[in-house]
């Protein structure tokens, strides 16, 4: 079976761990180092499953903040997991924040992530002129599907991670991620072919 | 090695051009950070790292952020509560205080009138004219201050009968 190359999304991990005991012992450009391998992949998890930018943005830099800090205290420890643990830290601060602001606007479904970003999503199709059609039907698709497809999407194409480390950060068998992806896959293509289903 | 290239095996030739479709998509969305906010969090986390900043930046409004929860809006509560105490102990001093006798003694019989004039011009002859001002003549004062009040109550009084009388009458 032929198989399509898929961009090169994620950088190489290799001297990782280099890299983050020099940052952590104030080394100014490992730590830039750092932040250019994984700003824009946690910023476009964040955008994709909030469609706000302004939001993204600051999650963005509290994820690193985050990092800084527990670099600066000793408060991570590498066991090969720092990708999995920086991504796991902005899903959950994008969720704690949603949930700030659900408490404080408009109430809406609280179990459905994907109603909030669909909103997010109608909002930035109404604002922005910079995606194509295509890629507009393509972000409203994926704002439609379940939580649990939807999140595989995300890490694994907006995030850019591979299948392994996403089975780290969720702590599920890669078995199950592969499956689920093609799940989500398939649905998202019933979806593009039949807009407004579901 | 680069990690993103473990395949799904499970996505059928059917679904591929969607999955590269996907990947676009993750590209774009990638593409459209703002340019400046990659420089922005380096630097805060240089300075973090370096122990220049204690790295308690966190979402604005959230608990863990002691210094954006002090916000203006907050500042403003706290000014419209103490002015509104303000306010309260004002208006409590105020309508402890014996009220203003109405005008020029409206509705007081012109006795009581008679007996201010009398002792104003008696004090006045006794202590005003006198141009030794001493400590004596400050007690005196005093005195008499203090039985105008009296005998301003005392009018007071009476014309409030009078009125709530009237009232009762209508």
């Amino acid at each position: 079976m032929e198989v399509m190359p898929i961009p090169h999304s994620e950088p190489p991990t290799d001297g990782l761990p280099a890299l983050l005991d020099a940052a952590s012992s104030g080394d100014e450009q490992a730590w830039r180092t750092l932040v250019d391998r994984y700003w824009r992949r946690v910023y476009a998890l964040v955008r994709s499953r909030c469609g706000r930018s302004d939001l993204a943005e600051e999650v963005t830099q509290s994820v690193f903040v985050t990092c800084a800090t527990k670099l600066r205290d000793g408060g991570y420890q590498e066991r090969g997991k720092f990708e999995s643990w920086l991504f796991l830290v902005a899903m959950n601060r994008l969720r704690d924040e949603l949930r700030r602001q659900r408490r404080q606007a408009t109430p809406t479904n609280p179990d459905n992530m994907a109603g909030i970003a669909s909103e997010g999503s109608r909002r930035d199709a109404d604002n922005r002129d910079e995606l194509n059609e295509q890629f507009e039907a393509l972000k409203e698709a994926v704002a439609q599907l379940p939580e649990q497809d939807r999140e595989i999407v995300e890490l694994r194409h907006h995030a850019g991670m591979s299948f392994k480390r996403i089975a780290q950060m969720l702590d599920e068998p890669i078995g199950t991620l592969l499956a689920r992806h093609h799940r989500a896959l398939k649905k998202l293509r019933t979806l593009m072919e039949e807009p407004g289903e579901g | 090695m680069n990690d993103y290239n473990d395949h799904n095996p499970e996505i059928p030739e059917t679904l591929r051009d969607l999955e590269a479709s996907l990947d676009a998509l993750g590209d774009r969305t990638r593409a459209s950070a703002p340019q400046d906010l990659g420089e922005r969090i380096a630097e805060e986390g240089a300075s973090i790292l370096s122990g220049t900043q204690q790295g308690e930046l966190r979402l604005a409004g959230t608990e863990a952020d002691p210094v954006r929860r002090w916000t203006l809006p907050q500042h403003w509560s706290l000014a419209a509560s103490i002015a509104l105490l303000l306010i309260s102990v004002v208006a409590a001093i105020t309508l402890q205080q014996p009220a203003a006798p109405p005008g020029p003694m409206a509705g007081a019989d012109t006795e009581s009138e008679s007996v201010l004039d009398d002792e104003w011009i008696e004090f006045e002859t006794a202590y005003v004219s006198d141009t030794t001002w001493n400590d004596e003549a400050f007690t005196l004062l005093s005195s008499e201050l203090d039985s105008l009040e009296s005998n301003f109550s005392t009018a007071w009084t009476l014309d409030e009968n009078l009125n709530l009388n009237e009232e009762e009458s209508l």
